[in-house]
């Protein structure tokens, strides 16, 4: 008797090992980001995509009639911003054209097909977001059938939100730039006076919803307000996405760099439609 | 209809997951909550830890993008569900415990496995807050699905 109940123990003790053994490995084979979505992940995820819009539309509806009336309060000053907004459009619009005219120029001066800003724009819908806590990811309503493919950047009109990780035939995956591991070693360019600062993005902090930047040269004068934005540089995020703006700037442990908070643009807590940016290769 | 209450909660926690922010106080878990609030429902263990299994499947597929990974921790938890529920009798109050503990857990468990396979560096106040974040919006929602279940067990008198 005493003999069977000590077996039983001991095989319990190793069934358990031998469970968090193959949960790790699993977890750590799943986790990985250049994983491709197998077909029925793929059809899973379609399937919860179209349930949870079909699902979600009532009370989106009842969430965008409550959002108009909140609006309807402010209009006057809407209207006095938008007013103000419209006089500098058409000097804006055509500063742009100015500028696009002379990129084509050199463009076919130097016989190039790209540039490292060149983009083509794809709307989606953000359908579920966060689900399990850690992820840091949201889901979209666009997927391969629509252009969506591995690797492309996310953003919202206030700047860089994350990049497509995993991608199914009308859904995808974002991992948010708020993620440990998605916004290490981001190139981006400080603009300070007319010119630039190179650096490196190191961590996010998200009580702050700052950004640290590294890699700077000691003798760099950098003003809190100025844009950080993405460089182009890599393959992973076309240029001129903007990632925030310099709140701090301080030097590191051993003074030869300077170290620079950047407050992120976007607010990751309110995020609803996003647009995917592909970079253009011809 | 235990079935039906699982996919109800699996489908809120997506839709409500939407409606919270990101990184907001609001943490929703309604599959576990509810996986926690119906063992009552349940006359054989087998049965609830193939649902557990079932569902954690569903919620690696259709949310998380990972494999089994859900399915297993759900599994676990749904053993601690049964142990704990030899020792405290059907009651809210004990639901409440119940719910407190497997929160507590879940979320420990998930973080230092993903903290082990990842390169997440250890927080204690994040997952401090991760717990207390998923507490308050959780527990009045077991509120609702314990008030179903009860009505459920009065109409149907346990037979399922």
């Amino acid at each position: 008797m005493y003999n069977k109940k000590r077996f039983s123990k001991r095989y319990l003790l190793i069934l358990v090992v031998v469970a968090i053994a193959l949960v790790l490995v699993v977890l750590a084979a799943s986790l990985k980001d250049d994983r491709d979505l197998n077909p029925i992940e793929k059809v899973a995820k379609d399937t919860i995509t179209v349930v949870l819009k079909v699902v979600s539309a009532p009370f989106n509806f009842v969430h965008d009639q409550f959002e108009a009336m909140v609006q309807k309060n402010n209009l006057y000053e809407k209207y006095k911003e938008l007013k103000n907004k419209e006089e500098q459009t058409d000097s804006i619009i055509s500063q742009n054209e100015n500028l696009q005219n002379e990129i084509d120029k050199l463009k076919d001066t130097l016989d190039l097909n790209t540039v490292l800003s060149d983009k083509v724009y794809l709307n989606a819908t953000i359908v579920s977001r966060n689900i399990g806590y850690w992820y840091d990811e949201v889901t979209i309503d666009k997927g391969s059938k629509n252009g969506i493919e591995k690797g492309m950047a996310v953003v919202n009109p206030k700047g860089l939100v994350g990049q497509i990780t995993k991608v199914s035939n009308y859904s995808s995956t974002v991992k948010l730039l708020s993620n440990e591991n998605m916004s290490d070693k981001i190139s981006v360019k400080i603009k300070v006076k007319d010119d630039y600062v190179y650096g490196l993005i190191s961590q996010y902090d998200s009580k702050t919803n700052t950004y640290t930047v590294e890699g700077i040269s000691e003798n760099v004068d950098i003003e809190a307000g100025s844009d950080v934005v993405t460089t182009g540089m890599g393959t992973i995020f076309p240029s001129g996405l903007m990632i925030g703006k310099t709140q701090k700037v301080t030097t590191d442990n051993f003074d030869l760099s300077k170290v620079v908070e950047v407050k992120a643009s976007v607010d990751f807590d309110d995020l609803d439609y996003v647009t995917v940016l592909k970079r253009k290769t011809e | 209809m235990k079935i039906f209450i699982l996919i109800v909660s699996f489908l809120l926690e997506g839709v409500v997951s939407n409606f919270v922010p990101v990184n907001g106080f609001f943490a929703p878990l309604f599959t576990l909550i509810t996986l926690i609030v119906i063992y009552p429902l349940f006359d054989e263990n087998s049965n609830y830890y193939k649902y557990a299994f079932i569902t954690g499947l569903a919620y690696d597929l259709f949310y998380t993008d990972t494999i089994i990974f859900h399915a297993i921790v759900f599994c676990f938890m749904a053993f601690l569900i049964t142990r704990m529920n030899l020792v405290l009798t059907d009651n809210y109050i004990n639901v409440l415990i119940i719910i407190a503990i497997c929160i507590l857990i879940y979320r420990c468990f998930t973080y230092c496995l993903l903290v082990l396979v990842s390169s997440i560096t250890f927080d204690i106040i994040a997952l401090i807050l991760s717990v207390l974040k998923s507490l308050l919006l959780n527990l009045i929602y077991s509120a609702i699905i314990f008030f179903v279940v009860k009505k459920i067990q009065k109409k149907y008198k346990y037979k399922f």
